[in-house]
């Protein structure tokens, strides 16, 4: 059974229909990698997939684990094991990154999580990230770097462990070396049980992933679907060069 | 924030225990009303001495001549003439704990009481209705030659002649109506003071109720600290809930000397009928620094601006507060502050939260004299409305005769960030819980100004005012 | 007739003496002049100045001098200028959608004179509305201005007030942005001295998404002069993204 599986999806925002019957299956330990050129909805896709209210699913239905969620909330998708990150992680002040983490993951697997042993899996798993521990007292967000913000987001990945995540763009803004932990962070998180959709322009942060599927998105739908030859050659000659031929 | 045990918390604090109420058994009930017959009712039982029934017939005096307040939010579900103002429980001045009433023991133990005294608190000057009915002072505090007792007590004792020519010095009776009422009415509460050069490293301590229904409370808190010297007063209050509106009318009277720093912290949780109309003022001396630190919480209305002097040149005042507005209320907080002596600052810090059409005001005073150069000023006032229902006003007001000053004032208004719930929820966290975290951590800046204790429970009243599990 | 003006929305204590303009001043004027029959836009009927409501009315009902004008897209002449010495006045200002119009409005009263001046402002979408109000008057005049103002969607206004004159100068400017993305600045520079009195009571009220709004006042006292400002900035319901500065 598919781990997600879209079906005839459409997304309007704002009364504007951004996606128009997109169709998509993700098995458990895939790789998949969304791209497109900006503004064409990989965005929306994973907001609409998450639960984002501002995002009206007009059709089609969305089925995680065999289980219908379209009209699921985001909390509870995300109990259920989907996680997103977000190009643009907003600031909560008065909420350290610790505190948020631990309420998240309490409210996630519905357990409490033991105060000592959580911050020292927090500390480890900020060192993978080469992440300062005081960022773990410093209120979510507030004041981070771009760059942090992203590695930020990859820690909660890596601390919630969701079956599915989306990494929208976690790249962009990023340095070659940061590009590179966040990567590790990546690989450390997969294994054969959790899959992953990875937004990206650029191929550096798929390092090391055993990609299975490319999907290029465009006029509202998945125009293509490849292997990841596709991602070669969208860097090298375009996007019209993987779409006109369809 | 809301870590695990938050359940534990919760429950520990829960509308239900705050709402219980013993069985009114008084010793003695006035009529109801406000009449000089009352009025000469209180001061006998209480063995005023004779300046004492004078001042509270002036004050009567007073009360009868002034107009209720026209600018604020309406108070005309006040009934004067049904409140009994005057309660007084069973059981006479206690020493010891066991002593206490076993109904009124049970009360204080909800409350954490017993706890507050192994924290090694200082001092535990309750008030149960009217009267006070258990008072402890570490013995360390009184050997430092700190005087903390009830200010009936003070009023008779050593202290007399004190207590008299401070007694409503600082908030007389003409200031305003219900100013006036307390002068007339007024009936137990605190008295402390802090000799030359004394340092009181714990906080004291003093938790008021009210709990016979359509009973007023008037209590005096009076605080004289000398030079030199420093002090943490703890005020923490909350009443039971009854369908006859409840008035509470207290006085906060703080004298802080040359060099001297006083903290005056409070969590007020009233019962949402509580028409909570209370003055608070503090003069401060030269190089004297005075902190407000204010959480207001429940009652139907509440009229609350903590007013500091900043007489002495180099003095400061600091003001931190935050008041929560829920359905049907309209919580009225600010602050005032005038500055006389040079080179004086003051920076008041607010953020004030309302939900479900709750109303929420913030309005401040800063008024510069001709005297007071080169001195500073700083207003900042954040509110955060949860939902399209609620409102929040916000009016600075300045009045600066003197050019050589530094002022400004920043208000921000806002509702909460839909985008901030969507990025919570996709954590796990059910809405609710993502907008209590969100609450929660616009309330952070002011809880950690408090206690712990006391920010653990501020924190769990915001999460409860939050699920809406109390009306 | 005497009523308040300048009173601020939400009131606060009243020793602070800053609710309403505490200078109560009676009209000594003739109004044999006063105008009985006449019509304006209908736009104008449910406009509030910054002065109040009652000012409002007393200027209407007592007008010695009205002027409205109104602007289209094509209008040729689309620049202003009027003059007042004393009386009671009202200006009308119509933009309709996608004009622009500028008025240049000069008060030039002369010592014991009083002048009350109502000045309402309607702006249509798209309309672009430059107003100038100077107040070059004698020292030992009266002046009082009530300003009423909407925007419309998009609409985009721009007032600047120039205060120097008057013994005894309230003004209030009133804006509704009642469309989406309307914009109203207020700049105000004053200059007062001796015992002159200036009392203004400037306030905008947002109802559309991402409207703009910035309440400005510089200037300079000197002598006994007083001055009382007060700024409000209103967001009502609806009005999201909406940014109002006051400083």
């Amino acid at each position: 059974m598919a781990l997600l599986e879209i079906k005839n999806l459409k997304v309007a925002v704002e009364d504007k229909t951004i996606l128009n019957g997109v169709d998509l299956k993700i098995e458990p330990g895939e790789i998949h990698v969304l791209m497109g050129q900006n503004g064409v909805g990989k965005s929306t896709l994973v907001s609409a997939v998450m639960g984002n209210p501002s995002y009206e699913v007009e059709g089609g239905q969305i089925l995680f684990d065999g289980e219908v969620i379209t009209d699921a909330s985001p909390d509870e998708r995300a109990r259920k094991g989907i996680f997103m990150s977000f190009q643009n992680p907003l600031e909560i002040p008065g909420v350290t990154m610790e505190n948020f983490l631990r309420t998240a993951r309490g409210s996630i697997k519905g357990t409490k999580e033991k105060i000592v042993a959580f911050r020292r899996e927090l500390e480890e798993k900020m060192d993978a990230l080469g992440m300062d521990h005081a960022y773990a007292d410093r209120y979510l967000n507030v004041g981070f770097s771009g760059g942090e913000k992203k590695k930020a987001e990859i820690l909660q990945l890596l601390m919630l462990q969701p079956k599915l995540a989306f990494l929208d763009e976690t790249d962009s803004g990023l340095d070659v070396d940061a590009v590179k932990t966040v990567t590790q962070g990546i690989r450390h998180f997969h294994n054969k049980e959790n899959s992953l959709v990875i937004i990206t322009h650029n191929a550096s942060i798929l390092d090391g992933l055993d990609v299975d599927k490319v999907h290029v998105i465009g006029k509202c739908k998945i125009l293509r679907t490849g292997d990841r030859s596709l991602i070669d050659r969208i860097n090298e000659f375009g996007y019209a060069s993987v779409t006109e031929e369809v | 924030m809301f870590e695990v045990e938050e359940k534990t918390r919760v429950d520990a604090i829960d509308r239900t225990l705050y709402d219980f109420k013993d069985k009114l058994d008084p010793a003695m009930i006035v009529n109801s009303g406000l009449t000089e017959k009352v009025v000469r009712q209180i001061s006998l039982e209480k063995e005023d001495p004779e300046w004492m029934a004078e001042f509270r017939f002036e004050a009567l005096k007073t009360y009868n001549s002034l107009d209720i307040p026209t600018w604020g939010p309406p108070i005309d579900g006040l009934d004067m003439d049904n409140i009994v103002t005057y309660v007084r429980p069973k059981g006479e001045m206690s020493a010891k704990w066991e002593d206490v009433p076993e109904d009124i023991k049970n009360t204080f133990e909800k409350l954490g009481i017993p706890q507050s005294e192994r924290k090694s608190l200082a001092g535990v000057g309750a008030q149960y209705d009217s009267e006070i009915v258990y008072h402890n002072v570490r013995k360390e505090v009184e050997a430092q030659g700190v005087i903390y007792t009830d200010i009936e007590s003070a009023l008779k004792g050593d202290m007399a002649d004190v207590v008299r020519s401070h007694f409503m010095k600082l908030i007389p009776p003409t200031d305003h109506k219900f100013a006036a009422l307390h002068g007339a009415v007024w009936s137990g509460g605190s008295f402390v003071y802090v000799p030359k050069g004394v340092s009181v490293e714990i906080p004291l301590q003093s938790y008021f109720r009210l709990n016979a229904p359509g009973a007023g409370q008037f209590e005096h808190t009076l605080i004289i600290v000398e030079d030199d010297a420093y002090l943490h007063f703890i005020e923490g209050c909350s009443a039971p809930k009854y369908n006859i509106a409840n008035l509470h009318a207290g006085c906060v009277e703080i004298y802080i000397g040359k060099n001297s720093r006083v903290r005056y912290s409070t969590i007020e949780n009233w019962s949402k009928n509580m028409y909570n109309l209370n003055s608070k003022r503090a003069i401060v001396e030269e190089g004297g620094i005075i902190e407000w630190v204010s959480g207001s919480f429940g009652s139907h209305t509440s009229y609350l601006y903590p007013m500091s002097i900043l007489k002495g040149d180099n003095s400061r005042m600091e003001y931190t507060g935050i008041t929560f507005a829920g359905e049907g209320q309209e919580l009225d907080t600010g602050a005032k502050v005038i500055h006389m002596g040079r080179n004086t600052s003051s920076h008041i810090t607010t953020k004030s939260i309302s939900r479900d059409g709750g109303k929420s005001n913030f309005r401040s005073e800063v008024k510069i004299t001709r005297e007071a150069e080169n001195s500073k000023s700083a207003v900042t006032c954040e509110s955060l409305m949860l939902d399209d229902q609620s409102r929040s006003d916000t009016i600075p007001v300045s009045d600066i005769r003197n050019s050589k000053v530094d002022i400004g004032h920043e208000a921000k208004i806002g509702r909460i960030s839909e985008d901030s719930i969507f990025y919570l929820m996709s954590r796990g966290l059910s809405e609710d819980d993502a907008k209590a975290l969100i609450v929660g951590g616009f309330a952070e800046p002011i809880a950690k100004e408090l206690p712990v204790e006391y920010a653990v429970e501020m924190n769990n009243l915001i999460n409860l005012e939050m699920k809406g599990s109390i009306g | 007739m005497s009523y308040r003006v300048n009173t601020i929305p939400m009131p606060t204590w009243n020793h602070l003496k800053v609710n309403y303009a505490p200078e109560v001043f009676e009209r000594d004027i003739n109004n044999s002049k006063k105008l009985e029959k006449y019509s304006v836009s209908p736009v104008f009927d449910d406009m509030v100045s910054g002065a109040g409501a009652d000012f409002d009315n007393d200027v209407k009902a007592n007008a010695s001098v009205i002027k409205c004008k109104s602007v289209a897209a094509k209008s040729g002449d689309n620049t202003f200028v009027s003059e007042y010495k004393e009386g009671v006045v009202r200006e009308c200002l119509e933009v309709f959608e996608g004009a622009e119009a500028e008025l240049v409005q000069i008060i030039d009263s002369e010592n014991e004179e009083q002048l009350d001046i109502l000045t309402q402002v309607y702006a249509h979408r798209d309309a672009k509305v430059k107003l100038y109000l100077l107040n070059l008057s004698g020292i030992r005049s009266d002046v009082r201005s009530g300003v009423a103002i909407k925007a419309e969607e998009n609409a985009d206004i721009e007032v600047v007030r120039i205060a120097i004159g008057s013994l005894r100068a309230l003004y209030g400017i009133r804006s509704e942005l009642i469309g989406d993305n309307s914009r109203c600045n207020v700049t105000t520079a004053y200059l007062a001295d001796n015992d002159e009195v200036l009392d203004m009571n400037d306030s905008t009220n947002f109802y559309g998404k991402e409207t703009f709004s910035e309440i400005k006042a510089i200037g300079l006292l000197s002598g006994r002069a007083y001055k009382t400002l007060r700024k409000t900035v209103d967001f009502k319901r609806g009005c999201v993204h909406a940014i109002g500065h006051e400083g």
